[in-house]
């Protein structure tokens, strides 16, 4: 919505700068800011065309000599064809500045100076009519500023109104709110109504199918009209308010919803093939042509507006093609009607038209400003386009709509806002804003049907808060309420989860839950998802059920944009359907390696990730949880089959990890090798050991031995501890893998694996020959089971 | 031993020992002047074979003697450890040893701020499903059905009745079935708006929702804990303003701005000259809320309030497009 500052001051008196004035409406709710009209407009100055005559040099140019109230005519050079000796048009002169960056100089064309230029509508930004010089009204007098003389030396306000807030889709509304803020009183436009004898009821007969959807239905005929161009305070306030100017009567229904907010039609009476007006639903697969020249399918959502049998309008939406009023109209229909803003937006949504009419009714217009509109309307066109009005309203109008009364109980203002608010405090606001108060204990308010917003106490209440201002409501920062506080146990793990990771170098992401269908099913088919019924687009479909495809498409991103070393991770919400209403909603955490350490740091060497930097992290992670990580290997559609795991915590799988197979690379774009875990967070929490018991510091030394072998290259660490500690007694307390190596010094197909053995015994030292001996215990076990041999 | 022979000892230990430029040098010289086997422990040790008159003599020089080196080691001692280490070992401009850190992601540490400082006010954190009923979303919260407030928020909807949640209030609706007030929670969470994708919107984005029902609760309770908050989480100087607004689920409801805390009100790109910056939406739960949960809303009000976690940090951060947040860029992500 937006509006000339000049017509609010016309509705309503105030003394406040724009700036003060948008501030304060801001302040009560209507925000909104201000704009000048038209930019500059100085030296640009009503003129008169006293000569015209051909230029000797070029045949489409014309010399002018014109008078803008100097004492000396101003010779100007035009190539305009509409330039007339007598008409009155706007003149720049030198130094003007059109449209911010033309400017205006003395100028030699073929040999006459011109010494400034007459404009067209469009060189000033008034319209984009650029036809020809824009021709004045005679009545202007010359010489006076444009500005001036076209009323141009306005503001508009534009608005960003709340829903709530349809009575303020009109001039009137915003006037009305300004005096609750001012303390002025509205000053209404006085409509007088000059009829004929002729009775409009013999003109035309309305009858309403339908009056929930259309609860009334005013209509006035108005004959004889000449239609033509609008005055140019008409157009002015419509182009304030960025409506297009059409024609007189056009422009009057749109001047007068404006105005009003209450939207109205005019019809070209002879384009009715009945004296009648039948407002009915639309049947299914009906077709009607709108006068954007859309034909349009309808349905039995949309409400329409018929001679009694062809639709002439879809009801409050927009007009037809072949109905508008045009140069050729003389009969008048004009329709002042109300509907149900369920109704019309059930008709806009499947129609998918908006219109200044359907947004007021949709919001919710007034059914009880029908008539004055009505009346306002035909008398301008009464008065700027000679029509005749026949005698009387056609208006059908069966259950009459009552405004609505409430009861507002003045403590129950000041208990919810905290104010001291007096009872006729609150009786003076409620009346700024005309709605009717019956004083007493508690204050009988009826609400004026143009706000159909405040339908309870609690809405009144606002409308006190508001007027008086929140800015004078206090401010307690003192404050009751329970001394139990929780957190939520999950959302505390996850953030140990995002300390412990970070530290170990992963960067968190957070990625989008709604997936690309094709990803998705590359990783997991034959499951079932959550589906979205209106996506916005083909990629972004389905509710993930695992976090893989969002961090493969993490990871290429980075690929793709030179970062070389990817390391990520995501706590994530998927979304299981489970057969109910609603999905189950899992919480996971996902981790991403590709690429490598990159030597950050000069004390450590580059080298590509492997399975052991995520094992590293999952091990980490196995902390927070007091349990220790185990992979078994595991079939996957997403890993390498040699790479494959499930991941094993206290025994019990919580999740996956491997390295992400071949063909899923290549389909989501990525060249280089990438490892991705994904752990179940409940999971991994139900497997949280309880606290830790004390175990009492060791009193007696322990002893250290090394044992270095060389192995096959199959056997596997595991199987090697296994051995070691069935070998050795209680006493061993530690084995440790501080080194594996492989090379030429032990052979092909071989491997040298160090531990460092710790012994200890809670009783005594132990001796050294009890330690060697359990040494050659183990080194004898190694042999025989695992083919071990010492290494020198 | 003479007493020019100690004299000369004096003079060779007082030279050498001022010329130590090691901790090691100077035990040594310890060692060779006052250890077991040193020529002074030698004289001190003979004593008792001199003449008595002499004896006097000597151990009174000798002790003198002794006093002294003890003096000049220990001068020593404190030189050699004043004095600077070899430079040239220790390039104090290389990096120190670590292993390089990830970063928490920016909507992460926004929310864990800010929900920390509503837990220091006695907010309890709570969520909720991010696929949500219908009801949830709507009907419960005052929106009525086929009522233009529902086009406000672009819905993506997963069945008839199940919808992604357009915003965090549903969690209101699901706590007050849950408990009785008083009731004070902060609920942080995903939501979703059917919009295309653009530097200003994204179709899922976080939220945070702050409400608390007792008795006696007032808008005055309401502007005081978000002056608090923002306060604390913007800085002490920022101004709050609150206009009315509308959101069907308060009234009276309000939107807040700060004062803008990039130009310090003055006007800049960023509030767009105007000083001020939009923050939040708030107001008093509407009595039909309370009415859907069976509150009795003559008992208890309540206050409700809702921020835009991305705008915040967007503001705070001054990042202009909020796709950098889900599309995960390391150098992005490294930033904060």
């Amino acid at each position: 919505m937006q509006i000339s500052l000049n017509w609010l001051k016309e509705l309503i008196d105030f003394d406040l700068d724009v700036e003060t004035l948008t501030h304060k409406l801001t302040m009560i709710g209507l925000e909104c800011e201000a704009t000048p009209l038209i930019g500059s407009l100085e030296k640009i100055v009503v003129c008169k065309v006293i000569a015209s005559e051909t230029h000797p040099n070029a045949a489409n140019l014309k010399v002018c000599q014109v008078d803008c109230g100097g004492e000396e005519a101003v010779t100007i050079v035009c190539g305009a064809p509409n330039v007339r000796k007598g008409m009155k048009a706007p003149l720049a002169l030198p130094g003007a500045v059109l449209g911010g960056k033309y400017k205006i100089k003395s100028i030699d064309k073929y040999g006459v100076t011109s010494d400034g230029m007459l404009c067209s509508e469009a060189e000033l930004g008034l319209s984009d009519d650029q036809t020809g010089i824009m021709r004045l009204e005679r009545s202007l007098k010359i010489g006076a500023p444009i500005a001036e003389a076209l009323k141009l030396d306005d503001y508009i306000i534009h608005f960003d109104l709340t829903p709530n807030r349809p009575d303020c889709l009109s001039a009137i509304g915003i006037a009305r709110d300004i005096g609750a803020m001012t303390g002025s009183r509205l000053k209404r436009p006085s409509v007088k109504i000059r009829e004929l004898e002729t009775p409009a009821a013999d003109a035309v007969r309305v009858d309403i199918e339908d009056d929930d959807a259309c609860p009334r239905y005013a209509a006035r005929v108005i004959r004889n009209v000449a239609v033509g161009p609008s005055p140019w305070w008409i157009k002015q306030r419509l182009l304030a308010s960025g409506i297009r100017s059409i024609n007189n009567v056009v422009d009057i229904t749109n001047y007068v919803m404006l105005e009003y907010g209450q939207p109205l039609h005019a019809f070209d009476y002879d384009n009715f093939r009945q004296p009648q007006v039948l407002v009915r639903r639309a049947r299914i697969g009906e077709k009607f042509t709108t006068l954007d020249g859309v034909e349009r399918e309808l349905n039995k959502d949309v409400l329409l507006i018929t001679d009694g049998d062809r639709p002439v309008a879809i009801g409050g939406i927009m007009g037809g093609e072949y109905s508008e009023v045009t140069e050729k109209t003389t009969t008048v229909l004009l329709e002042s009607a109300h509907f149900d803003s369920r109704v019309i937006r059930r008709g806009r949504k499947h129609l998918d038209i908006t219109s200044e009419s359907q947004d007021r009714f949709e919001r919710g217009a007034d059914p009880n400003i029908v008539l004055t509109a009505l009346d306002r309307a035909a008398s301008l066109i009464d008065k700027y386009a000679q029509g005749e009005i026949l005698a009387g309203t056609v208006d059908c109008y069966p259950n009459k709509i009552e405004p609505l009364q409430l009861e507002l109980r003045p403590p129950r203002v000041n208990q919810i806002l905290a104010t001291d608010l007096s009872t006729p405090e609150m009786i003076d606001i409620l009346d700024s804003l005309e709605f009717g108060v019956t004083p007493g204990k508690n204050l009988q308010v009826i609400v004026p049907t143009f706000r159909p917003d405040v339908t309870q106490e609690i809405d009144l209440v606002e409308e006190v808060a508001r007027i008086h201002g929140y800015e004078k409501i206090p401010c307690h920062t003192e404050t009751g309420g329970g001394l139990v506080t929780s957190r939520v146990e999950s959302e505390e793990f996850h953030t140990h989860l995002r300390r412990v990771l970070t530290a170990q170098g992963y960067y968190e992401v957070v990625t989008n839950t709604i997936v690309n269908p094709k990803e998705v099913l590359l990783l997991d088919e034959g499951v079932e998802y959550i589906k979205i019924r209106n996506p916005i687009s083909e990629d972004l479909q389905w509710l993930r059920r695992e976090l893989f495809s969002s961090l493969l498409n993490v990871v290429r991103h980075n690929l793709n944009h030179q970062v070389e070393k990817v390391k990520v991770f995501e706590i994530g919400n998927t979304f299981i359907p489970i057969g109910e209403k609603l999905p189950s909603e899992e919480w996971r955490l996902c981790l991403a390696l590709a690429g490598g350490d990159t030597g950050e740091n000069w004390t450590f060497h580059p080298g590509a990730f492997t399975l052991y930097d995520l094992k590293g992290a999952l091990e980490c992670i196995a902390i927070l949880v007091d349990r220790e990580v185990s992979l078994s290997l595991a079939e996957s559609k997403v890993f390498d089959p040699g790479c494959s795991f499930e991941v094993m915590l206290g025994g019990v799988g919580i999740g996956t990890c491997g390295s992400v197979s071949r063909v899923i690379l290549e389909s989501f774009g990525i060249k280089s090798e990438v490892f991705l875990g994904e752990l179940r967070i409940k999971s991994l929490i139900n497997t949280r050991r309880g606290p830790a018991e004390y175990q009492p510091l060791p009193r007696f030394p322990s002893a250290e031995r090394d044992l270095a072998i060389v192995v096959g290259e199959k056997v596997i660490i595991a199987d090697l501890v296994a051995t070691i500690t069935a070998a050795a007694d209680q006493t061993l307390r530690e084995t440790v893998l501080f080194d594996l190596y492989r090379g030429k010094q032990v052979g092909q197909g071989r491997k040298s694996v160090a531990f460092r053995l710790v012994f200890r015994d809670e009783s005594k030292t132990l001796t050294d020959e009890h330690i060697d001996n359990l040494c050659n215990r183990i080194v004898d076990k190694l042999r025989v089971e695992h083919d071990a041999q010492l290494r020198a | 031993m003479s007493q020019d022979e100690i004299a000369d000892l004096l003079a060779e230990a007082e030279e050498l020992l001022e010329n130590c430029a090691s901790a090691e040098e100077v035990e040594a010289l310890r060692v060779k002047y006052l250890g077991r086997k040193s020529a002074l422990t030698a004289i001190l040790r003979g004593l008792k074979e001199l003449d008595a008159d002499k004896r006097v003599e000597v151990a009174r020089e000798a002790n003198l003697a002794k006093k002294k080196i003890e003096k000049w080691l220990a001068e020593a001692k404190q030189k050699v450890a004043a004095a600077p280490r070899q430079v040239t070992r220790i390039d104090h401009t290389l990096p120190g040893k670590r292993y390089p850190t990830g970063k928490l992601h920016l909507i992460t540490r926004t929310v864990d701020d800010i929900v920390d400082i509503f837990y220091g006010m006695g907010f309890e954190v709570a969520l909720g499903p991010e696929v949500e009923e219908e009801y949830y979303n709507f009907g419960a919260l005052n929106f009525p059905p086929d009522h233009p407030a529902r086009d406000m928020q672009d819905t993506f909807y997963v069945a008839d009745d199940v919808v992604l949640r357009t915003h965090t209030s549903p969690i209101q609706v699901r706590e007050f079935q849950k408990r009785k007030p008083p009731v004070r929670i902060i609920a942080p969470g995903r939501t979703y708006r059917q919009e295309a994708i653009s530097a200003r919107a994204y179709c899922v984005f976080y939220q945070l929702e702050g409400f608390y029902v007792d008795h006696r609760v007032t808008f005055a309770d309401l502007k005081g804990v978000l002056t608090a908050f923002a306060q604390q989480y913007f800085g002490a100087d920022v101004k709050l303003r609150f206009r009315p607004s509308f959101f069907p689920f308060t009234e009276p409801s309000a939107e807040v701005d700060i004062s803008c805390f990039l130009c310090q009100g003055r006007g800049c790109r960023i509030c767009k000259h105007t000083g001020w910056l939009e923050i939040l939406g708030c107001g008093m739960i509407h009595p039909n809320v309370f009415e859907a949960v069976g509150y009795d809303a003559e008992e208890y009000t309540g206050y409700a309030f809702g921020m835009g976690i991305e705008r915040i940090a967007m503001l705070k951060h001054k990042i202009d497009d909020i796709r950098l947040f889900y599309e995960n860029d390391i150098r992005f992500l490294s930033q904060f």
